[in-house]
């Protein structure tokens, strides 16, 4: 729907905006060529006109196209915010009263900008036509002032009081000021003609504005739902909330099972830091140490050798271990930070979770 | 993303408004400055063009009617002229270069703001005004009391507009009888030796026409007085590397200006 209103009055404005903007030189002289050729056709002549028209001056052409977008894009957006401020009333909706304010401040804003907007478009196309009229007629009398000036020139030299050599020049100056001359009244003709017609190309400027407006506003259908109007945005708003608070209750279940988790892990930190797993170290080298001949008896005895005859089993066994620290195990400097840290974001969310309102039963 | 939309479009917009004010800005210096220019005062033709130079008997012993159809030859040459030919009409001097005789010198010029659209018009209003010109020219000469005619001295001033590098055509609109203090060609009376011609040449006195062709217009070729004149007229441009055919040595003027190809 807008992008047919758009295509109408962009059609509609191609032919205005090619006289509110200048014109490259020879411009008329190749449209009259053009609309010339299609004189041949007929009928088919004007969609080729109008093909032409379209393409003959892309500049003008993409501008009028801007100019229209602009305007059916500041209805659209004024046309759903003025929907959005008409359907959500914080009085029908108690339970969506908070998020329907909220939606009805934010629409504020894009209807006063898209009216004002829309204001200044229309008034920009309206005083730009009326400014045409006078602009052409300004470019009338200097076309007319240039060639009376070559009138006089030629004449002048006529009466023999210039140089006759010069007539060919003066001629040919003189042909294209006429020519230029003639396209000014055409253009202050044209300009003239919209200006009778400025009032009503006003109002329609507004019609097709305010058609893109009530397009956008009737985009969405309300339906009756056990005997009330209900607006489609309102379901889909409460959807929309409902999966948000689901999401947050997942959240929060997370974030509990993260917290035991956390406290566990500390805990056991601070458990293992404690139990100076090393300190019998010396005692239990001694009790392997003992543990070498034993092994050595068995292993001959297995093997059917005196351990006696053995060279090697002579000298005693002896075990080289490390040095065992005698500080205890430290923990990492960080652990106390990010203990503190846990329970500050801990407080943090417990208050979070006390200051959060009950949360209400959905339904969508 | 419609708000990126929105916001391309309109930059889009605000970028079209800036460019067309812009825009009309320089057209308007464009127009200012094309239109009102002062017409270009300084002539030269471009090499490869036509060159044309008429020479204007206006002589009393000239019937007008003889001497306005040469000016409807004329004009038949100026339709023949395009962008870059040049036209010069001489007033036939009277006795010798102390005369003071106009000249009209005139370049078919292609303005910068012609286009390809409209250059025929413009063309054609140029040839208006070389015809205008020529036509007020030639009333200027009627309206004087010319009592002899030096054709010898205004082809040699014919010579200094010729130039050898454009293909030049010499219209002589006149009766071709020599009337000047050294020589009289009215019934043959001082008509120069048959001599002349080559000593005049030798000398240097002669001076070059650069290959034109010559036509022309006024003459009396059916009498023997006429035949005499003609000859030596033929021999004498032909010792000015100029060519006239006997079919262009003529009383009237030829219904079309091939004559000068």
């Amino acid at each position: 729907m807008l992008f047919g209103v758009a295509i109408i009055e962009w059609i509609a404005n191609v032919p205005i905006f090619n006289e509110l903007l200048p014109q490259e030189p020879g411009g008329r002289l190749i449209w009259r060529k053009l609309v010339a050729d299609t004189a041949p056709l007929g009928a088919m002549g004007g969609l080729h006109r109008l093909y032409d028209r379209i393409l003959f001056q892309p500049d003008v052409t993409v501008f009028a196209l801007g100019v229209v977008i602009f305007l059916t894009a500041l209805a659209h957006f004024g046309g759903e915010a003025l929907r959005r401020w008409i359907v959500f009333r914080p009085e029908d909706e108690p339970l969506l009263a908070p998020s329907l304010s909220a939606q009805r401040r934010q629409a504020i804003m894009p209807i006063a900008a898209s009216m004002i907007g829309i204001s200044l478009a229309v008034c920009f196309l309206y005083f730009s036509r009326i400014q045409l009229v006078q602009a052409t007629g300004n470019g009338r009398i200097a076309a007319e002032a240039v060639v009376s000036g070559f009138e006089h020139d030629k004449a002048s030299v006529i009466a023999g009081n210039g140089d006759l050599s010069q007539l060919p020049a003066i001629e040919q100056s003189l042909e294209s000021a006429s020519t230029t001359l003639k396209d000014w009244e055409e253009r202050e003709h044209f300009a003239k003609d919209i200006s009778m017609m400025n009032g009503p190309i006003l109002m329609l400027n507004f019609v097709l504005a305010l058609t893109a407006l009530t397009a956008s506003y009737c985009a969405a259908e309300p339906k009756v739902v056990e005997g009330r109007l209900i607006d489609p945005v309102i379901p889909e708003l409460k959807s929309t909330l409902a999966s948000l608070r689901m999401e947050m209750v997942n959240h929060r279940q997370l974030l509990r099972a993260l917290d035991g988790e956390i406290q566990t892990s500390i805990a056991l930190a601070m458990y293992l830091a404690s139990t100076h797993p090393l300190s019998d170290a010396e005692a239990k080298a001694g009790r392997l140490s003992a543990v070498v001949p034993l092994f050595r008896a068995e292993n001959a005895r297995a093997r059917g050798v005196d351990p006696e005859s053995i060279v090697a089993f002579k000298q005693a066994a002896s075990l080289s271990l490390p040095v065992v620290p005698e500080e205890p195990f430290q923990v990492p400097i960080e652990l106390a930070a990010w203990d503190e840290e846990f329970k500050s974001l801990r407080r943090t969310l417990v208050d979070d979770a006390a200051n959060e309102p009950r949360m209400v039963g959905i339904a969508a | 993303m419609k708000r990126i939309a929105v916001v391309v479009g309109l930059a889009a917009v605000i970028g079209c408004i800036l460019y067309s004010v812009v825009r009309s800005r320089q057209v308007d210096e464009g127009f200012s400055s094309t239109t009102l220019e002062a017409p270009n005062s300084t002539l030269k033709t471009p090499i490869g063009s036509r060159l044309y130079v008429v020479l204007l008997d206006a002589s009393a012993s000239r019937p007008k009617s003889m001497i306005l159809q040469g000016q409807q030859f004329v004009h038949v040459l100026v339709d023949q002229m395009t962008y870059g030919d040049r036209l010069v009409v001489l007033e036939m001097y009277e006795e010798g270069v102390k005369d003071q005789k106009h000249v009209l010198d005139m370049l078919i010029s292609k303005s910068e703001d012609v286009t390809s659209l409209d250059e025929k018009e413009r063309l054609e209003s140029a040839r208006k005004g070389v015809k205008d010109a020529i036509d007020l020219f030639v009333q200027e000469s009627l309206e004087k009391k010319i009592l002899h005619t030096d054709i010898l001295t205004t082809l040699s001033i014919a010579s200094e507009k010729l130039s050898p590098e454009t293909h030049n055509c010499l219209v002589v609109l006149s009766d071709m009888l020599q009337s000047s203090s050294e020589f009289e060609f009215e019934h043959l009376r001082r008509m120069p030796s048959s001599l002349w011609i080559n000593e005049t040449n030798k000398q240097g006195l002669i001076r070059p026409l650069y290959g034109s062709s010559v036509v022309v217009v006024g003459a009396d070729p059916s009498t023997r007085e006429g035949v005499i004149v003609r000859e030596f007229w033929r021999q004498y441009f032909a010792a000015s590397n100029a060519s006239l055919g006997l079919r262009n040595y003529r009383t009237t003027p030829p219904s079309e200006a091939s004559m000068c190809d």
